[in-house]
């Protein structure tokens, strides 16, 4: 985990959708909705969604909870796309609101409840894009063990892999310091890789 | 585990960068326990890389559209919100000022000492009243302030070095009040950062 793509990276890794394509459709949609064209900004929704969903319930662990904070992330970046210059990826930009909208929510919860996680129904865990042909078993044993991690940890490590691998955007992104990610990301992975190993190395 | 195994964890743990790589390797070539987690790693690192999906719930992006087409309501809140209600939502302004109620609630003995300190010395010796004011609530400070100060020279008188210290240490407290509190308020702020706690009001 987190290690450079030729040290560790799989000989199928997931293909993802076409990041350059995706980005220059979106760049056009974001001028228009900077415009206050709000149906150019309903198809950014559309396009985006499912990931906001996805990241914002890997981090809550609660299917509710990551509604409720993808459409206060949409919501918040329609009121600050005039701010938004273009500098990174409008998917990108996204993301770190939809984890700061999350990882305030999954503490809300935790007060709200007491307690950390309720065990979440498996069905609503995010379906990770299969990372190798045909192993959503293994995605969904990863989505099981994310529930050992803090909320905190899950939202660094998750924003890890979507920023590139770059702490100090994490960082930014969730307002800590780079050595606070650093010890989530550390903590984080070292409790997976231990869990994954004691239940059994890769069988589902 | 051997010294091997931990220095192998610790380069996992720090996300497995190049340097070192290949005395690790040849660590977990030899080592049952560390390959293991070297091939644990891979796959947790394939998994992660994958970014995660969730279908919405059909409805979602009407639900957004409703949302954005209203008036800001969180703004026009916040913008009539008084400023010290805002503050007051606030952890660490909670914790500043429930330090302050404590302080205040319990420290009279703390003040009538202090107190009882300052009028030993001249100036304010001679214009208490000034100082004080008249009334109702200064006649209860003054007697609260004597009992206080009765209570001390008793102490003086049983136990003088107790007396003495307490009265230092009261004096100290008061006088250092705010400081505690800045101090407080500060502290909270970082261990709140620290602890990742993302700041809400942000985009």
């Amino acid at each position: 985990m987190g290690a450079t793509a030729a040290t560790l990276s799989l000989p199928a890794v997931a293909a993802l959708e076409p990041a350059s394509r995706a980005a220059g459709d979106d760049a056009a949609l974001v001028e228009r909705a900077r415009a206050g064209d709000a149906d150019a900004f309903r198809v950014l929704v559309e396009r985006h969604r499912d990931r906001a969903v996805g990241l914002a319930l890997r981090i809550t662990r609660s299917r509710a909870d990551a509604e409720d904070a993808a459409q206060d992330a949409f919501v918040r970046a329609w009121r600050a796309l005039p701010a938004f210059r273009g500098e990174s990826a409008f998917g990108t930009w996204l993301h770190r609101i939809v984890a700061r909208r999350a990882l305030d929510r999954a503490g809300s919860a935790r007060v709200r409840r007491g307690r950390e996680d309720e065990l979440p129904d498996a069905d609503d865990l995010p379906a990770a894009e299969p990372a190798i042909p045909g192993d959503p078993l293994l995605a969904r044993r990863l989505n099981t063990l994310m529930g050992e991690l803090s909320a905190p940890q899950r939202a660094a490590l998750t924003l890890y892999y979507l920023e590139d691998r770059a702490v100090e955007h994490v960082a930014t992104a969730l307002g800590m310091p780079e050595n606070t990610v650093k010890t989530h990301l550390s903590r984080a992975r070292a409790a997976l890789r231990e869990a994954w190993v004691r239940e059994g190395g890769e069988r589902p | 585990m051997n010294a091997g195994c931990k220095e192998f964890d610790r380069w996992l743990d720090a996300g497995a960068p190049a340097a070192g790589e290949r005395a690790v390797h040849d660590h977990a070539a030899g080592c049952a326990r560390c390959a293991a987690r070297l091939e644990a790693a891979r796959t947790l690192d394939a998994l992660l890389a994958a970014p995660p999906v969730a279908p919405a719930r059909e409805g979602f992006a009407d639900a957004v559209m409703r949302r954005i087409a209203r008036p800001p309501q969180a703004r026009t809140r916040a913008a009539s919100t008084p400023w010290w209600l805002g503050l007051a939502a606030e952890p660490a302004a909670a914790l500043a000022v429930a330090l302050a109620v404590v302080t205040a609630t319990l420290s009279a003995p703390l003040w009538s000492a202090a107190l009882a300190l300052a009028r030993r010395m001249p100036a304010f010796a001679a214009a208490p009243t000034a100082l004080h004011g008249a009334g109702p609530l200064a006649a209860l400070w003054n007697a609260q302030t004597w009992a206080g100060a009765g209570q001390l020279a008793a102490l003086w008188r049983a136990q003088p070095w107790a007396g003495g210290g307490a009265l230092a240490v009261s004096s100290a407290l008061v006088a250092f009040a705010p400081a505690v509190l800045a101090g407080s308020w500060l502290l909270f702020r970082w261990l709140e950062r620290s602890v990742g706690h993302a700041r809400p009001g942000r985009v």
